[in-house]
C-alpha cells in the first residue's frame, strides 16, 4: 500500500535506487516507532513520507555518483499487456526517454516537486511534506518547473 | 490538465526501478533491534495491538512475523488467515492490551470514515466503544466489562482475504466457510483459538480481550466485521443480519 509511494518518493530524493531501498526501510522503522508522535486523525501518508524523505536526503549522494534513476524506464520498450482505454494518454518508448531525459535536465528542485506529484502521484500535500516546502510553494514551483520542462521536450499534439 | 502533464501521469510509476519488497526487512529489524525508549516501546506496542487484526509467524518458511498488523497493512497486507497449527504459540498472558481509544459511540461515528453498523435491539448498544490507536477507521463495540467481555463486534474498513494475515487454530477447532450476503466469511468456534501478536520485542503475547470466543468474520458495505463471544452460529449470524 505505502511500500511503492515510499520508494518511488525516496528514489526522487536520493537519485538512487539502493540508497532509496535502505531509506524507505529505515523511514518505515522509524515511523513505526514514533507512531506514538502521530497526531491522531491527521492524514498518515504525508506523514510517513516526510520520515521516509528525511532518511532519503540524508542518503543523497553528490550529484556525480547518482545513478541515472530514470534509465530503465527510458530504456524500456513499451510494454505489452491491456490496451490503454481510448481515452488513456499513451505515450511511446521514445517519448518517455524524451521527458524523462529533459525532466533529468531539470534543476534539482524543479525535478524533485514534478516527479513527486507526476511520477509518484503524491498529492500536493504529500509532495509539501517530502520535499519540506509549503502547499502554496509546492503548487507555485509545479506550474514553474512544468513551464521549463515544456520548453525542454515542446508540447506533443495528441494522437 | 494540459498533455504534457498527462503524458507524465501516464509515465507514472514506469520511471522508477521495481519497488522492492521492504516488509520482511523491516519487520526484522523491528523484532532484532532494540526499541530506543521504554516509553516508544509501550506506545508501539500499544498502536499494534489496536490494529491487530490478527497474529503471528508459523514458521522459518513463513518467518515473517505476521502479528504486526498494522506494519503489513502499510504494505498492503489485510484480512485474515486460519493456520492450523499443533499446538498453540507460548502465550504471556499477563499483558492487557487495550483495543483502541474509548470514545463515545457518537464520537466514534465522527472519527471513522464508514457508518458504524450497531446490532439491533436483542443486543443493543455498546456498553463502551474504541476506535484504533493509530487508524480511525477501526472501531470495536464492546458489550459488557472491559475485563468480562461478552462479545466484541470490531468494525475495520477492508476485506476478508483468506490468503493473508493469520489467526492461530488448533486442530480440533473448527472452521467453517460460510457466505454471508454473497461474501465469503469464516466462523471459527470450538476449541480455544488465539489471537496473539508479538511484541515490538520479539515475544509472543495474546490479546486477553479476544481469547477463547467464537468469531465470526464476515464483509459488509466495505467494511470487514468481527464478531467474538460466547455465542453460537446462529446468534452470530443473527446479530450479524441485525446490524444497521
Amino acid at each position: 500500500m505505502h511500500q511503492d509511494i515510499a520508494f518511488r518518493t525516496a528514489c526522487v530524493i536520493a537519485r538512487n535506487a539502493a540508497d532509496a531501498e535502505e531509506a524507505a526501510q529505515d523511514g518505515f522503522v522509524k515511523a513505526y516507532r514514533a507512531l506514538g508522535r502521530f497526531r491522531e486523525g491527521a492524514p498518515f501518508r504525508p506523514w510517513l513520507l516526510r520520515i521516509v524523505a528525511n532518511e532519503a536526503r540524508n542518503r543523497r549522494r553528490s550529484e556525480a555518483r547518482q545513478a541515472r534513476l530514470w534509465a530503465r524506464a527510458a530504456e524500456a520498450e513499451v510494454s505489452g499487456g491491456a490496451a490503454p482505454s481510448p481515452e488513456a494518454t499513451v505515450v511511446s518508448a521514445e517519448r518517455r526517454a524524451e521527458l524523462l531525459a529533459s525532466l533529468d535536465g531539470l534543476r534539482g528542485d524543479d525535478r524533485a516537486v514534478l516527479a513527486c506529484r507526476y511520477l509518484v502521484g503524491l498529492s500536493e500535500q504529500e509532495t509539501a511534506a517530502a520535499l519540506g516546502l509549503r502547499r502554496g510553494t509546492v503548487k507555485s514551483r509545479t506550474a514553474r518547473a512544468l513551464s521549463r520542462l515544456r520548453d525542454a521536450v515542446g508540447e506533443e499534439a495528441i494522437a | 490538465m494540459t498533455m504534457l502533464e498527462r503524458e507524465l501521469l501516464a509515465v507514472g510509476a514506469d520511471a522508477f526501478p521495481e519497488t522492492p519488497e521492504l516488509s520482511r526487512a523491516v519487520i526484522l529489524r523491528l523484532e532484532r533491534e532494540p526499541t530506543p525508549t521504554r516509553r516508544a516501546r509501550r506506545r508501539s506496542m500499544l498502536v499494534f495491538v489496536a490494529a491487530a487484526l490478527v497474529v503471528a509467524v508459523l514458521s522459518a518458511a513463513f518467518a515473517v512475523p505476521q502479528a504486526r498488523s498494522r506494519i503489513l497493512h502499510w504494505f498492503g497486507i489485510g484480512g485474515v488467515r486460519v493456520v492450523f497449527v499443533d499446538t498453540l504459540p507460548v502465550v504471556d498472558r499477563d499483558r492487557t492490551p487495550p483495543i483502541g481509544v474509548p470514545v463515545s459511540l457518537t464520537e466514534a461515528r465522527q472519527r471513522v470514515g464508514f457508518d458504524i453498523l450497531v446490532p439491533g435491539d436483542d443486543v443493543g448498544p455498546p456498553d463502551a466503544v474504541y476506535v484504533g490507536h493509530f487508524t480511525v477507521d477501526e472501531v470495536t463495540l464492546l458489550y459488557g466489562a472491559p475485563r468480562q467481555v461478552r462479545l466484541l463486534l470490531t468494525e475495520v474498513g477492508g476485506k476478508l482475504n483468506l490468503l493473508f494475515a493469520e489467526k492461530f487454530v488448533q486442530g480440533n477447532t473448527h472452521v467453517r466457510r460460510l457466505s454471508i450476503g454473497g461474501r465469503p466469511a469464516l466462523w471459527i468456534e470450538g476449541a480455544p483459538h488465539e489471537f496473539v501478536f508479538l511484541t515490538p520485542t520479539g515475544r509472543i503475547a495474546s490479546a486477553p480481550l479476544r481469547l477463547d470466543k467464537n468469531t465470526l468474520l464476515w464483509q459488509r458495505r466495505g467494511l470487514l466485521l468481527r464478531l467474538e463471544g460466547d455465542v453460537t452460529l446462529a446468534e452470530a449470524l443473527r446479530i450479524a443480519r441485525s446490524l444497521r
